[in-house]
């Protein structure tokens, strides 16, 4: 049992001199052990327990036997490299391991909670579209400029897909950071590995766990934008401003403002006609585990619904047109004994995905877009006679409205199935320690989506004809419903062997081992090509030898020997070695005697290589060492067939490769209240794949090569740091505890295949990897005499109020050729989260907040190009505000209106070259400060239902993305560089009841 | 809460299973060895690469095919601007003709191309080929399938190849960067890689050198389905071409490019002019002249009783039979038939190398009545360059042979060839090369093929104001000085689609050019020299005459005498003029001018021709030469760095050894 008196199921019996003989307790947490002789001592341990040895005197006796559970932190288990359980205590590389309590909160998919909580990930949400809403991220940012920077993601040994993963079933996850822990994944380990366990079943008696939730969301933020009346009256000013006529009369403005002419003077605010005040979302969630000696399981079933925020006219169709993501999550994890020493496992994952979109597409793009370019004056919802509207036939030029309700469905389906058989053998019959592995994985996925395709005739009016009818132009046919479908499957197969060695000498050596092997095939009907869609494989082989010393002095060898297809015959494989040292000072007694506050002070240090063999991120360009032959004509020789190159093969192709130095400090002070890890990272990226530049034209080559030609590095710092403290000295369910983390990524490109440039700030080396690059912005010209002193622009014509640029080389023109690098990227470099959380018994509030900084973007597109189409191209209400804008004192009638500073520049009408070019005028910065999520839960313990089998039930109420503070005002920092094209990122509260039965 | 299990100890199975698992975990192991299973030879051994070509003899020769495919159709003389790369600017842009529309070939007379935009850049397509015949050299000796003599031609087209392509680049750059014979690896560091341009000579050397080993290694004489390939005869050809070019005073002992050295300081154009140079090229001459296996193309003189035959020869021309006279042919036919398809090629023995020639630029000849739009505009100095038919220069002529009066009389010369009575008499009584050549005001244009109804055969082509070679309905189609070139029109062809047309070849070297640069080398060496296969040639006055005059006697003109070829100040000009008029419009002129450094006075001479705006009824103001420059097409220029065509910016921006050529 254990101490609050409840019965343990499974703890394992055994007698010490007799190791052979053992038993597990069943469900009342008795056992019978016969063959016990009297002067033995049984061994009881569980896990998550500490051990309790009995010396047994006599056979008769009865005991209650009580095993404490196991709070040291110093034997806190870690989940590294190859899935293997290693004390955290001797973990020498950079590992950040995950506790799943902190990460409770509803969100759709892991790769939402990582930002901010995680130290060493850099993530980026640009879209709240259901279904699209899922993070990218990056382990320690961006080091590479090459294919895939993205990490490994690594569920139970089995590359996988984090966003379909319900995280409900995950046990724990770890984040591999430097070489030495990812060394063993080869040329898959460059960016890192994200290790995911999923919950097993624990011998003891049935635990089901149900989980409700539903939520509710909206968009806090989107883009305003302006009246009719606003906007005719600004096309005026912008035409008038450079010199034209106004475009609306008098009589159009009376018409917009009083309404009465719908049709050729409508006033429209698509954002109204489209969009929802709020959105729901639903989850369900139930498992059950348990088991016994023989087998233990965990199955659950997840369901999850979102719905998106358009407002759909249900009164027009009798499907859902509404974009909408539905997920169903099965799982089924099942251990058996076969014998004491044998456990076979089975993992069953089952995802399915449905997606439902309007028939025009499955891009929501189009809607948002349509807003910032229609304007409320260009066409009315429906004209009044009932045809469809729409200025152009671009998606973006019709009707959002006709986009939405009218253009059929489209549905898509995704399966996927994953079985993971795994048996593993104990053999400490032949030494003790030793143990090996045998795991086969078979995952197939399909993907379908299927369409009912159709469109009215779209019209524009022009004008009205002498009876006063509309004259409507036909800008595209009616097109009738029509099917079509489209399929796509795949397959992987993965078989994985590994022997395991983990031994204690004398109280004084821990020496572990590891041999470990996998071969993977892959493929899948997307690729259509002959050489695309040769099957991908990898084979590896790692090996890693660990060795400390009294747990104070520690040091691991890692090598990993792997190969995949897409290097030729005798260059497949490569050896990659990490080492990693680690001293843990706190070990000495000297050192517990004079600072007896220090708990645990390790110091750690790695280095390695790893390596990344893909070519490009959608795999197009493979196997480019292979000269490829095709037939050419035989030109004036006039002698038959001709054949050449197609494909210049390129010699001496192999990974990308990243050395990785790390070096870091994990400290605990004052009883274990205060936690802190730092890590210092440096990657050095080389070899990245780039398909040759600037390759002579002399040396002849048909096709230009791919070569490992490129080179970066990054470096950074991240870490996290905790501190607890009990309110309450003897009731540990008291007390509030603040988190901190900190991640700070930053690179430069060494060398990068590039041509000769004319300037030196036009190459790509010596900069971040994707910096922003534009002009430099002077303010806005004052007048006339500014412009005729000042460098020619060559982006148009311009007039005092337009933006004025600098003339970076020199040369008296301002073009293309003084784009400089600016600053920073779209991908922050630096990303931190502060969060607390306070435990008073049965209640619990946990606050996180997550920002980051070093981040711009540009804002440009529609949303900041009033009138770019003349007729389309809508007006933010922020560049309506007369003093955010320039505005000329003919106009204004005051002088003081030609504000060089304003924020927006002059307006014309049409859209100017000279405004909408890149530069630091428009580049934005877009750090922020985001309450992430507040949670308060209340966990409710009622006898009365106990009866009934419910042990506890947790109430939840959960808010996310509750306040960003940033420069950006009008769109979510995250996502403002796509300038209001993107779905918002949803503002959601959330209502949960978790039960345990 | 009950739950399931029981615990039971009774299914324990020991240690069987045990020692099962450890054998399926060692099965496991050895599921396959390491590069076999990631080996993907079974989906791509059945493919070509580029090792099997070396294997087969088949696939060995579609390799070279597809090298050869590289090299440029030069049969345009627009380039190829209707389609396909552009080629060469020696086409449009010689001083023969003007056409009035920006071509990428003409823009150069305009001074319309710029390092940024050359219009013409074969320089990529020449390296690649150049890397192919050294993937070809390096790899051949792998093939057992080839016996001995098709492994000799098979190198020696690859030779042939190496050689023309960096021939091609020369020509049109001068100095180019020689790259070692083995292509680089291609993962190589860039700066390997870049080479800079070797000095001129050093180019001319490899080049001899190519297609001295592709001379040795081909074989003399092809099969006619072999026709359009190198042979020994074609090596020779073009190493004989590159020595004159390289003799000539563009390249030998230039000063004007005395500050242009290349990165040790070596001059790229020699500064000291060598005369050795054109003993050289007449030695190659020489040689190709002893195979034996080239003569001038002839036809044998037609007589019929209806006086429409072969023209009388001159008075002032040898009757002796060809070679020692023209008595035996019918000299209009014998040129002509070189370029009008009437003959098979094969046939030919003045054919040394030879393509199918592309008619997309008929248009331009033909006049408007008949399907074109007669732009191909010939200026008024090429015209007269033409001499009289008993060999005098037009310039000789009497004020009545000069006069636009009608002749009369119409007649017909060499069964085919009719003369209008309305034709001037300046156009009349010239060298059978002119009525083979041009097309004139009143001159007729059979187009016998013609299926059709309408009366288009026969037509006589007038280029006045109102004239029916002119496109009433765009006045920018019409010709502009009255005169067009026809020399690719045999007389059957009309452009129309209810007609045929002769296929026509076009000749890369044909033996004329053999026996006029040996002439010209000749006048132009000193003394003795020997060459290294062994041929003797010396300055030797009765040599130049007994070939330069073979030249003459086939086109029906009186041969130059002894004191003519005496006199190197006269034979130069002789020579040159010649040259002039055998090649017109081959897309010869244009490196003709460069070479002999002839083309700032060529070019900067304005654009003289009839008065295209007078109509049929003023026939004297029509024949009224005048100069011409309304538009910009008629006011062309030539500037010193015109001699040698910029390098493209795209190009040099990869190599960052490249200097760019002087003046761009």
């Amino acid at each position: 049992m254990d101490e609050k008196g409840e019965a343990l199921v499974g703890v394992s019996v055994s007698i010490k001199e007799n190791p052979g003989n053992g038993t597990i307790t069943d469900a009342d947490g008795r056992f019978k052990l016969s063959g016990i002789k009297s002067k033995q001592t049984l061994v009881f341990s569980y896990i998550g327990f500490e051990s309790q040895e009995l010396f047994l005197r006599s056979t008769n006796e009865r005991m209650r036997i009580v095993l404490k559970e196991n709070v040291n932190m110093m034997d806190e288990v870690i989940i590294t490299s190859s899935g293997k359980i290693q004390k955290k205590i001797n973990v020498t590389g950079a590992i950040t391991s995950v506790e799943m309590r902190e990460l409770k909160v509803p969100a759709t998919s892991i790769s939402n909670m990582l930002g901010g909580r995680v130290p060493g990930i850099i993530s980026v949400n640009r879209s709240g579209e259901p279904g699209k809403d899922f993070s990218e991220f990056w382990i320690r940012g961006i080091s590479t400029f090459g294919a895939g920077s993205s990490a490994l993601i690594l569920i139970d040994g089995i590359e996988g897909n984090l966003n379909t993963l319900d995280p409900e079933d995950i046990e724990s996850f770890s984040i591999l950071k430097d070489a030495s822990s990812t060394a063993v994944y080869g040329v898959r380990g460059a960016n890192g590995v994200v290790l995911v366990t999923t919950k097993k079943g624990k011998a003891g008696k049935l635990d089901i766990r149900v989980k409700v939730n539903s939520g509710i969301s909206y968009s806090p933020r989107m883009p305003e934008y302006v009246s009719a009346t606003d906007y005719a009256t600004l096309a005026n000013e912008a035409s008038v401003t450079r010199g034209g006529i106004p475009i609306y009369s008098e009589v159009d403005l009376a018409l917009f403002s009083n309404h009465l002419d719908p049709d050729l003077h409508p006033d429209v605010n698509w954002r109204d006609v489209i969009l929802k005040d709020y959105t729901w979302n639903q989850q369900y969630f139930l498992n059950a585990s348990g088991g016994g000696q023989i087998a233990r399981y965990y199955i659950s079933a997840g369901y999850l619904n979102k719905e998106a925020i358009f407002k759909q006219d249900k009164g027009l169709n009798r499907y859902d047109t509404n974009v909408n993501y539905n997920k169903f999550n099965f799982r089924a994890n099942v251990d058996v004994n076969l014998t004491e020493t044998t456990t076979l496992s089975l993992n069953e994952e089952s995802v399915i995905t449905t997606q439902n979109y309007p028939g025009y597409g499955d891009d929501t793009g189009a809607l948002w877009e349509a807003q910032a370019n229609l304007t409320p004056v260009t066409v009315p919802i429906l004209y009044s006679t009932g045809e469809a509207p729409g200025y152009g036939t671009g998606k973006n030029t019709v009707s959002p409205y006709v986009l939405l309700n009218m253009t059929g469905y489209r549905k898509s389906y995704t399966n996927n199935n994953k079985i993971t058989m795994q048996l593993a053998q104990k053999l400490d019959m032949l030494t003790e320690g030793l143990s090996i592995m045998g795991l086969i994985n078979l995952d197939t996925s399909s993907w379908m989506w299927q369409a009912r395709e159709k469109s009215p005739a779209i019209y524009y009016a022009d004008g009205r004809a002498r009876d006063g009818s509309l004259n409507l132009v036909k800008k595209q046919e009616s097109i009738e419903s029509f099917y079509s479908n489209s399929t796509q499957s795949d397959r992987k197969y993965y078989y994985e062997g590994r022997i395991n060695y983990e031994r204690v000498f004398d109280k004084l050596h821990r020496v572990g081992g590891l041999i470990h092997a996998y071969w993977s095939d892959y493929e899948s009907s997307k690729y259509k090509t002959a050489l695309t869609a040769i099957p991908k494989r990898y084979n590896s082989y790692a090996s890693r030898l660990s060795y400390s010393y009294a747990d104070t002095y520690m040091a691991e060898f890692n090598v990993g020997y792997t190969g995949s297809e897409a290097f030729e015959q005798g260059k497949k494989f490569g050896w990659f070695p990490a080492v990693s040292f680690g001293w843990t000072p706190s070990q000495y007694d000297f050192m517990q005697k004079a600072l007896p506050f220090l708990d645990y002070l390790k110091f750690r240090a790695s280095y390695g290589i790893v390596g990344n063999d893909r070519l490009t991120w959608d795999d197009s360009v493979r196997f480019p060492y292979l000269t490829l032959i095709g037939s050419s004509g035989s030109g004036q020789w006039n002698n038959g067939q001709g054949i050449t190159e197609t494909q210049v093969g390129s010699s001496n192709l192999r990974w990308e490769k990243a050395t990785k130095y790390n070096l870091g400090i994990d400290l605990r002070l004052w009883g274990e209240r205060f936690d802190a890890t730092v890590d210092i990272f440096k990657d050095v990226r080389s070899g990245i794949y780039q398909q040759r530049q600037s390759v002579p034209e002399e040396m002849g080559l048909v096709t230009l090569p791919w070569a490992n030609v490129g080179k970066m590095k990054s470096w950074g710092i991240d870490g996290h740091l905790s501190y607890t403290q009990p309110l309450d000295p003897i009731d540990k369910s008291k007390y509030i505890t603040f988190r901190a983390n900190y991640t700070q990524s930053r690179n430069e490109i060494l060398e990068y295949e590039e041509d000769i440039k004319k300037y030196p700030y036009q190459s790509a080396v010596g900069y971040q990897s994707g910096i922003n690059r534009g002009l430099m912005s002077l303010g806005l010209f004052r007048d006339e005499y500014d412009i005729q002193n000042s460098p020619k622009q060559e982006f148009g014509n311009y007039l005092p109020g337009d933006i004025k640029y600098k003339d970076v080389n020199g040369d008296g023109v301002v073009n293309s050729d003084d784009n400089i690098p600016l600053q920073y990227s779209g991908t922050p470099q630096i990303q931190y989260g502060f969060a607390t959380e306070f435990n008073w018994k049965n209640l619990n509030v946990s606050i996180l907040l997550e920002g980051v900084s070093r981040v711009k973007y540009f804002r440009g597109g529609n949303m900041y190009n009033p009138f770019s189409g003349r007729d389309t191209g809508n007006v933010i209400t922020d560049y309506a505000n007369p003093n955010n804008r320039w505005i000329s004192a003919e106009i204004s009638g005051n002088p003081t209106t030609e504000n060089p500073n304003a924020k927006y520049p002059r307006l014309y009408y049409g859209g100017s070259w000279n405004n909408s070019v890149n530069s630091t005028f428009w580049l934005q910065d877009g750090s922020y400060l985001r309450l992430k999520n507040v949670q308060i839960s209340y966990t409710a313990k009622i006898k009365a239902l106990q009866k009934f089998g419910l042990q506890s039930a947790i109430v939840s109420l959960i808010g996310e993305n509750l306040a960003v503070w940033s420069k950006e005002k009008m769109l979510d920092p995250s996502q403002a560089m796509y300038n209001g094209t993107k779905y918002p990122i949803q503002r959601v509260y959330t209502i949960q009841l978790n039960l345990s039965f | 809460m009950k739950v399931m299990n029981k615990i039971s100890n009774n299914n324990r199975i020991k240690t069987p299973l045990s020692v099962f698992s450890v054998i399926m975990f060692l099965a496991f192991l050895t599921f396959s060895s390491c590069e076999d299973y990631l080996d993907i030879d079974k989906y791509v051994y059945d493919q070509t690469t580029i090792d099997s070509i070396f294997l087969s003899k088949t696939r060995t020769e579609q390799y070279i095919n597809g090298a050869a495919a590289l090299l440029f159709n030069e049969s345009l003389l627009t380039g190829t601007d209707w389609g396909g790369g552009v080629t060469l600017p020696s086409g449009s842009g010689a001083d023969e003709a003007i056409i009035p529309f920006m071509l990428n070939g003409n823009r150069i007379l305009y001074d319309e191309i710029t390092e940024t935009d050359t219009k013409i850049n074969p320089w990529s397509i020449c390296y690649k080929g150049i890397r192919k015949a050294n993937i070809i050299l390096a790899n051949i000796h792998k093939n057992q399938e080839l016996t001995e003599m098709e492994s000799r031609d098979f190198r020696g087209r690859a030779y042939f190849l190496r050689a023309y392509f960096y021939f091609y680049l020369v020509r049109l750059y001068g100095p180019v960067p020689i790259l070692p014979d083995v292509a680089f690896d291609t993962d190589v560091d860039v700066a390997e890689a870049s080479i800079e341009r070797s000095p001129y000579d050093q180019c001319v050397e490899k080049i001899c050198s190519d297609f001295e080993e592709a001379a040795g290694l081909l074989p003399l004489e092809r099969i006619e389905t072999e026709q359009y390939m190198p042979t020994k005869g074609a090596a020779l050809a073009f190493k004989a071409r590159i020595q004159l070019y390289a003799a000539s005073p563009l390249f030998n002992g230039n000063l004007y490019y005395s500050d242009w050295k290349n990165s040790e300081g070596v001059p790229f154009i020699s500064q000291v002019e060598d005369k050795n140079k054109w003993a050289k090229a007449a030695a190659t001459f020489k040689r190709i002249i002893d195979l034996n296996t080239y003569k001038l193309q002839t036809v044998a003189k037609m007589v019929n009783d209806k006086g429409t035959g072969t023209l009388p020869l001159p008075g002032t021309v040898p009757s002796a039979n060809f070679p020692y006279g023209a008595g035996d042919i019918d000299p209009y036919k014998s040129y002509r038939s070189i370029f009008d398809g009437t003959y098979q090629a094969f046939s030919i023995k003045e054919y040394i190398y030879y393509a199918n020639r592309s008619d997309s630029d008929d248009r331009l000849y033909f006049p408007s009545v008949i399907g074109g739009n007669a732009t191909f505009s010939v200026t008024q100095d090429m015209i007269d360059a033409y001499r009289m038919a008993d060999g005098r220069n037009y310039s000789e002529a009497t004020e009545a042979e000069r006069s636009y009066e009608a002749v009369g009389t119409s007649s017909t010369f060499s069964l085919e060839y009719p003369l209008s009575a309305n034709r001037a008499h300046r156009d009349d009584n010239r060298e059978p090369r002119y009525y083979a050549t041009i097309g004139f005001n009143h001159c007729i244009w059979p187009g016998t093929s013609f299926r059709g109804t309408e009366n288009l055969k026969n037509c006589e082509i007038t280029y006045y104001a109102d004239g029916n070679a002119i496109n009433a309905s765009d006045n920018n189609h019409r010709n502009r000085t009255g005169y067009t070139c026809r020399k690719y029109i045999h007389q059957e062809d009309i452009q129309h689609w209810n007609s045929t047309k002769k296929s026509k070849i076009w000749p890369l070297a044909r033996y004329a050019e053999v026996l006029l640069g040996y002439a010209e080398a000749l006048n132009e060496m000193e003394g003795s020299y020997t060459d290294e296969s062994g041929v003797t040639v010396t300055k030797n006055v009765d040599e130049m005459i007994k070939y330069f005059n073979q030249v003459r006697y086939r086109a029906g003109q009186p041969g130059i005498t002894t004191a003519d070829a005496s006199d190197y100040n006269k034979m130069k000009e002789i020579v040159k003029h010649e040259w002039q008029i055998e090649f017109a419009f081959e897309s010869r002129r244009y490196w003709d001018l460069r070479r002999w450094k002839d083309a700032y006075d060529a070019y900067n001479k304005p654009i003289i021709g009839l008065d295209v705006s007078a109509k049929t009824t003023q026939r004297a103001q029509f024949y009224t030469t005048r100069v011409w420059n309304t538009e910009i097409y008629m006011k062309r220029m030539f500037s010193n760095k015109m001699y040698l065509w910029p390098i493209d910016r795209n190009v040099l921006q990869k190599n960052g050894k490249l200097v760019q050529n002087p003046g761009w």
